[in-house]
């Protein structure tokens, strides 16, 4: 039995738990839940914990006082907005919970899951593919779903100069919350959260609310990038059954983390700034994030003979001046960094980078570089423009490589052949010599290094000309630099 | 006579006044243009780097607004020299920076304005920042309005802009326009109109290909072929029979970037088989060697005895593409008794060694 009282909620998920072959009954508030309980019998109640009337957590302590409903699964559905909701949930007599947005792939898994723990697998379908919503009740859904949220947003911004119901519009953004990230809009629902959570907050920051309101907005009417990237499988797969130790995260950055991971089947566990940086809980994970602010008390874990820097990689989160501003040694202990106004893609990307060169036994010393040889990977740039030399080598210098840039092909063969770097990441079209006789002059010379192209030249001789002269990797301009950093994090582990 | 001599003197001294005040207004205009290029000189790198920042991370909006204080036009064109660098969310956030440094809403009002440098300066940062939607809907329907402007500068700009949206009539419209201006302009659209191919196959391209004009059909192949990617289109082989040579040509230039058919290959043939049009012959050497056709090899070595020497090249070039037959074909040719045959063949030979030995 799902229990909502958002309709478009109601139905999509009727429509998932459907196609995993589950029998769904469905009910838009505690009351007609109860009602029908009296006459059906279901495996599983999953119940939103705000709903009108009675809410959530009541229906829940009124099963559970049922002595003929003692035997149900009840499951709550929890946005992390709300502090404190999951363990009101399991103090009503919940087995255990959902954090909206759900996540649509592994709804139906994780109700089987819980279903297994109460001795009722049997009574369960057995777990098939990933449950598919037909194309076109998704599309319609979504209309629905967007043309409803322009109107109501545009009219919450304009009720805020006149008369505004702050319990009113949080009850409606509450609703954003989890049908957005069910249609798979998870930027809207993380706008909602947002706004949701500035709405329960007292008194009301008017200024604050109206630009998240505008921000909601506003994703509501460009719907595609309201919807989140979705994450590659190779980030997933990079997360997946991991363990994430988080330490000294302000509140606004553990929620976006936690989401992030969420997103990426990843399981972050948050310690306070103060806690013990030698406790076994913290350190037995695969991975951890540690915060970095003069007023957070996170020096115990940042010392360079700090226990977690041999356990595990570690990624190291602040502003760009704090984290300058820590001592060298302990920088380069760190895996990565995650700086100032990062976002969530960028941090699954470097977190999953952090992971790469994980040592198997645990407790051998973290090599330092992308290179894994304990010194850090050095590039040579080669390019006329100023504005990629140093576009590229300020990308690069904040992931731990140290840049050496030139501007045409002489001086890049000159320098590679002084400096004997790891990496060369050449342009194509330079003054003096070309980015392919510099290819070819290094290849002739045998000179170790590793070149990647970097041009904007992508006409498919040009790519084949590249490779033939023995480039190990090939970008076209114009690039993504997180995804240059990728490439060269790859060129420089081989 | 002494009236007349003053004012005479007044006149004249009036005259030195208006010219010394002239001077010295130009001087001013002249120091004020030096000051604000030496300060443009010296902040654009500190902008550049800001903006380097921004994209790494950093909130640094504010710093860069006080930097470049009420004058936003050294940060547009520091914002401008990104386009054609960054992709991705790097675009995103610079775009964002544009918003906030309120260099969007600058350009939107700027596209009125009667400065023909200060309109192209305002449609080229909107082609830039147009790919990230807040700022598409800032802008609104500027850039499609702007589309039959009388600047060929802006219709470019304002081109580039409209293809960031979503709408595929839109396209269409860019499209036709690129059909409709010079080869430059076509040049400068051809690598934004590529992105769009897809939609425009639905529609635009089958249309401008199976029209009756053969000039406006050549543009649209030219623009095709120089887009060098797969595309779905059926028609190709009533355009490999063209009665116009060109347009063969240009058709077989495209036949390689379609899946492989029996049609394409028996109008590659056809075309190696007619060494009476150079052109023609050379095109299809060239589809020939890029689809791997091994039953060209006979015509291609044909071509190579009886051809021009534009055709002795192309076809030598091609058979070395095609080993071990292409080859054979060309150390045999390699001995002939014709000298430009001979050589040509040597020649090709020579570059398939020296590919390799690189390779």
């Amino acid at each position: 039995m799902v229990v909502d009282d958002t309709p478009v909620n109601l139905k999509l998920t009727r429509i998932l738990l459907v196609n995993e072959g589950y029998k769904v009954m469905t009910a838009t508030t505690a009351e007609e839940a109860l009602e029908l309980l009296k006459s059906f019998h279901p495996y599983l109640v999953l119940t939103d914990i705000q709903l009108p009337g009675m809410d959530g957590l009541e229906l829940t302590r009124r099963i559970r006082k049922d002595p003929n409903l003692k035997d149900l699964v009840v499951v709550a559905l929890t946005a992390f907005a709300m502090k404190g909701d999951e363990q009101k949930a399991i103090d009503a007599g919940c087995d255990g919970y959902i954090t909206k947005p759900i996540d649509t792939r592994t709804l139906g898994s994780r109700l089987r899951e819980h279903l297994a723990r109460r001795n009722e697998a049997a009574a369960a379908p057995p777990a098939g593919e990933v449950a598919a919503i037909p194309e076109a009740d998704l599309q319609a859904l979504r209309r629905v779903f967007l043309a409803e949220g322009r109107e109501k947003s545009r009219q919450l911004l304009l009720d805020l100069d006149g008369h505004f119901s702050a319990n009113d519009a949080a009850k409606l953004v509450h609703q954003w919350v989890g049908t957005g990230g069910l249609l798979g809009y998870t930027a809207i629902s993380r706008l909602a959260r947002e706004a949701e959570a500035i709405l329960l907050d007292r008194p009301l920051d008017n200024a604050q609310l109206r630009e998240s309101l505008t921000a909601l907005a506003l994703a509501f009417s460009s719907p595609r990038e309201a919807r989140d990237m979705p994450i590659p499988e190779y980030v997933s797969q990079a997360f997946t059954g991991k363990r994430i130790t988080a330490v000294g995260l302000p509140a606004a950055e553990e929620e976006r983390l936690g989401i992030a991971l969420e997103r990426a089947h990843g399981t972050v566990t948050f310690f306070e700034a103060g806690s013990n940086p030698t406790g076994e809980e913290a350190l037995s994970a695969d991975l951890a994030v540690v915060f970095v602010a003069p007023e957070v008390n996170t020096d115990a874990w940042l010392e360079a003979s700090a226990p977690v820097w041999k356990r595990m990689p570690v990624v190291l989160v602040g502003s760009r001046d704090h984290l300058l501003a820590l001592d060298p040694k302990v920088q380069a202990l760190a895996r990565e960094f995650l700086m100032d106004a990062w976002q969530p893609e960028e941090a699954l990307v470097r977190l999953s980078l952090a992971q790469i060169e994980k040592p198997a036994g645990g407790a051998r010393p973290i090599p330092l570089s992308p290179l894994g040889t304990g010194a850090r990977a050095r590039v040579v740039i080669a390019d006329d423009d100023p504005t990629v030399r140093a576009l590229v080598s300020t990308t690069l210098k904040n992931f731990g490589f140290d840049i050496e840039t030139v501007p045409d092909g002489t001086t890049a063969l000159e320098t590679i052949r002084r400096l004997k770097p790891d990496i060369a990441v050449l342009d194509v079209s330079m003054p003096g010599m070309d980015g392919y006789e510099v290819l070819a002059a290094l290849r002739k010379e045998s000179l170790p290094v590793r070149v990647m192209l970097l041009t904007a030249r992508q006409q498919e001789s040009d790519v084949i000309r590249g490779f033939s002269l023995g480039a190990d990797d090939y970008v076209v301009k114009p690039f993504s630099p997180m995804e240059l950093v990728a490439r060269l994090k790859r060129l420089a582990s081989r | 006579m002494t009236a007349a001599l003053r004012i005479v003197s007044a006149l004249l001294g009036f005259y030195a006044l208006w010219v010394a005040g002239m001077f010295g207004v130009s001087l001013a205009r002249a120091a004020k243009s030096r000051t604000r290029k030496r300060r443009e000189a010296e902040i654009e790198p500190r902008i550049r780097q800001l903006l380097i920042e921004s994209i790494a991370g950093s909130d640094n909006v504010e710093q860069i607004r006080k930097l470049v204080g009420p004058d936003h036009a050294a940060a547009g064109r520091v914002l401008t020299e990104f386009e054609g660098k960054v992709a991705g969310a790097a675009r995103d956030r610079l775009c964002e920076a544009a918003i906030g440094l309120g260099l969007v809403q600058g350009w939107v009002h700027d596209t009125r304005s009667r400065e023909p440098m200060e309109r192209r300066r305002a449609f080229k940062g909107l082609a830039f920042v147009t790919s990230f939607e807040p700022c598409r809907r800032l802008s609104g329907e500027i850039p499609l309005l702007a589309l039959d402007d009388a600047d060929r500068e802006v219709r470019v700009a304002a081109a580039r802009a409209v293809l960031h949206s979503e709408v595929p009539e839109q396209f269409e419209r860019v499209f036709a326009m690129a059909m409709e201006n010079n080869l430059l302009s076509r040049i400068r659209l051809t690598e934004e109109l590529r992105r769009r191919a897809l939609a425009l196959c639905e529609g635009a391209i089958p249309r401008e290909l199976n029209g009756k004009d053969p000039e406006r059909t050549l543009v649209a192949l030219q623009l095709l072929v120089a887009w060098e990617r797969a595309l779905p289109f059926e028609d190709l082989h009533r355009l490999l029979e063209h009665r116009d040579a060109r347009i063969r040509a240009s058709a077989l230039g495209l036949a390689p970037l379609l899946p492989p058919s029996a049609d394409h290959e028996a109008a590659i043939l056809d075309s190696l088989r007619d060494a009476a049009q150079p052109e023609v012959f050379c095109a299809a050497a060239h589809a020939a060697a890029r689809m791997k056709l091994a039953n060209a090899i006979p015509l291609l070595a044909r071509g190579m005895r009886l051809g021009n020497a534009g055709q002795l090249r192309a076809a030598a070039a091609a058979l070395a593409e095609l080993p071990p037959m292409g080859l054979s074909a060309l150390s045999d040719l390699a001995s002939s008794e014709n000298e430009a045959t001979a050589a040509a063949a040597a020649e090709a030979l020579e570059r398939f060694a020296h590919g390799a030995r690189l390779g």
